[in-house]
């Protein structure tokens, strides 16, 4: 033990130097560590999340971006295809259709417009507050609620999509009813909302002054029952029990948008089946199977990781060679001390205890030090591989 | 407590690198005599010491320090005998930077297994430091100390072992007249409470009245190619 106190003042006083040394070997274990630590849980979390979604109906175009946005609500949303395909689905009885509409983002974080199947699917709970009751309700993936610091009661505004568009949809003041359990999935960074909301945001639904009470400075035409009022007649931004009434889509519901279709097959025959109406030359959309898609962009990824690990292993081999340089050199720096203690009786091999001791105390802190990022990695493992997904 | 008997006979050493060479036919000291030894430098007197002190071994001769014949024992026994029996203040001091004062003159107990560190020891050293004015700076580090307080922290680790045999390298050497004079009644003290034999390696002939008798280097050993 009177080595490693020896050993632990030597390193108290030369702080600048264990200081430097504990950083570098930190780096040296915690980098690499760091990287394997972050392509693991990427990959558990891409492949378990695209496992548990059989496939997923879009628009044609690229099938990664396409999964990634069913998925991770990630990647420009692609082109929208009508709610008919939906029913179509639906109609087939094939699967279950879980359409889902995310174009828009409240705060940076994305709205993602869903039926309930949708949180039946990916068996997602309320926390706190309650579920989706009403058009204007919202409900917090767990992070969101966490980012935002709100909960149920609060108010959620929907990012204007360009403020300099004088024909673009209204921002929407979202009401959040309830906040969702934790899942480490994306589904915790997203703002959940009903697709009829969804579409509310988009503009194909509004509520607007009842235009028999309205001024008649804002009414163009009145034939019959139909009146035809301009641009100023006041639209609301909010949805609240006095205005739901007013609420109204025009067009045709089965035209409404979604940006993907969540196809839930009822079993082995049918999800055949299904694959092979998608596969025809003239269906009007694209039928993809998550875990194919992310499976190739990990082998992607794993090549890359195959090259990091070769640069890994030679830098390791550089580290420990230079490391052998500075422990000879801070020797022959020491020769004074070190011959110090040969005079008072030191042996040669509790020199090499002494060396071995401060050795093994700055590889123990490198070692603490280390574990401690690690964890952090760990922790932040979601956070950072959102961070890398965008 | 005794003070040890010291023989040298017929030494001879040469460093392997350099050309000088040590010879020496016979040199006794008497329990608990004090031996100043003078001499020009580069005459060997430091090469003598660590030839007492069994830090080096003569290629030829013998080096006896009581009833025991030092070089031939084997490297860690002499190395034991050494810390047991033999106190070393450095020309240098040799003290350790990143050590307080305390810490440095407990180091001995620190490196060496022969030695075991407890409460009695730690109470030795604090008594011997008071005796040596260095009370209050026990928890010091060594850069705040003065040359006269270094070589006041050396000679305590030297005497905290309770040695029979003190060997002294130019202690005074870098000190200035006043504390070179309280030095060597600090060390004077020290020897006479123990009763341990002094050598001591000095150049001040103002310090030589301190001693039992005086050998000049010069005339005692030859230096040979």
């Amino acid at each position: 033990m009177h080595a490693f106190y020896l050993a632990w003042q030597y390193i108290r006083h030369n702080r600048i130097k264990s200081v430097l040394l504990v950083c570098g070997v930190t780096l040296t274990i915690v980098v690499p560590a760091a990287v394997f630590i972050l392509v693991r849980f990427g990959e558990e979390w891409l492949m378990s999340r695209a496992a548990s979604t059989p496939m997923v109906i879009g628009a044609k175009g690229s099938r990664v971006d396409l999964s990634l946005h069913a998925l991770y609500f990630r990647s420009k949303a692609p082109a929208p295809i009508g709610m008919a395909e939906a029913a179509k689905l639906r109609e087939a009885g094939l699967a279950i259709p879980v359409p889902l509409y995310g174009r828009f983002t409240a705060r940076s974080f994305p709205i993602v417009g869903a039926t309930l199947d949708y949180f039946d699917f990916r068996d997602l709970r309320v926390a706190s507050g309650h579920q989706i009751a009403k058009l204007g309700d919202c409900v917090l993936g767990a992070r969101v609620a966490q980012a935002l610091a709100l909960g149920a009661g609060d108010r959620l505004l929907s990012d204007s999509e360009n403020v300099l568009d004088l024909s673009g949809a209204y921002p929407l003041n979202m009401r959040v009813t309830g906040v969702l359990a934790e899942e480490r999935t994306e589904d915790d960074f997203a703002v959940f909302v009903d697709l009829k909301t969804a579409w509310v945001i988009a503009g194909l639904g509004h509520g607007h002054q009842d235009v028999s009470k309205a001024d008649e400075s804002v009414i163009l035409d009145r034939t019959g029952n139909t009146v035809v009022a301009n641009a100023a007649l006041p639209e609301y931004t909010e949805i609240t029990d006095e205005n739901i009434g007013s609420f109204h889509f025009h067009g045709d519901p089965a035209g409404f948008p979604i940006t993907a279709l969540i196809a839930l097959p009822r079993d082995e025959k049918s999800a055949v089946l299904l694959r092979g109406r998608y596969e025809q030359q003239d269906a009007a959309a694209q039928l993809v199977i998550p875990e194919d898609v992310v499976g190739e962009i990990m082998e992607m990824v794993f090549k890359a990781q195959r090259i990091f690990n070769y640069t890994v292993v030679c830098i390791a081999a550089a580290t420990v060679l230079f490391l052998v340089l500075i422990i000879s050199l801070s020797l022959r720096l020491r020769s004074t001390e070190l011959q110090t203690l040969h005079k008072l009786g030191c042996s040669r091999h509790t020199m090499i205890t002494l060396v071995g001791a401060e050795l093994i105390l700055i590889g123990g802190i490198s070692s603490l030090f280390s574990a401690g990022a690690l964890v952090l990695v760990l922790q932040l493992a979601p956070v950072l591989m959102r961070t890398f997904l965008a | 407590m005794n003070g040890m008997e010291l023989a040298l006979d017929c030494v001879r050493f040469a460093y392997p690198q350099g050309r000088f060479t040590l010879a020496l036919d016979a040199l006794h000291v008497a329990a608990g005599e004090r031996i100043a030894i003078v001499g020009p430098s580069g005459s060997g007197k430091t090469t003598l010491l660590n030839l007492i002190a069994g830090i080096i071994t003569p290629e030829q001769g013998a080096v006896r320090l009581g009833e025991t014949v030092i070089n031939t024992l084997s490297d860690a026994s002499r190395r034991a005998f050494r810390i047991q029996h033999i106190g070393f203040v450095f020309q240098d001091f040799s003290l350790l930077d990143y050590l307080n004062v305390l810490q440095n003159i407990l180091l001995p107990f620190r490196v060496n297994p022969v030695l075991t560190l407890d409460a009695n020891v730690t109470e030795r050293a604090r008594r011997c430091a008071d005796e040596l004015g260095l009370a209050g700076k026990l928890d010091r580090p060594i850069q705040q100390l003065s040359q006269g307080e270094r070589q006041r922290v050396a000679l305590c680790r030297a005497l905290v072992t309770a040695p029979r045999l003190l060997l002294a390298d130019e202690p005074t050497g870098n000190l200035d007249p006043r504390t070179k004079q309280h030095a060597m009644e600090v060390l004077t003290a020290q020897r006479q409470q123990s009763g341990a034999t002094l050598l001591m390696v000095t150049h001040d002939h103002s310090l030589l009245s301190g001693f039992d008798r005086v050998i000049d280097f010069a005339t005692l050993a030859q230096e040979a190619d």
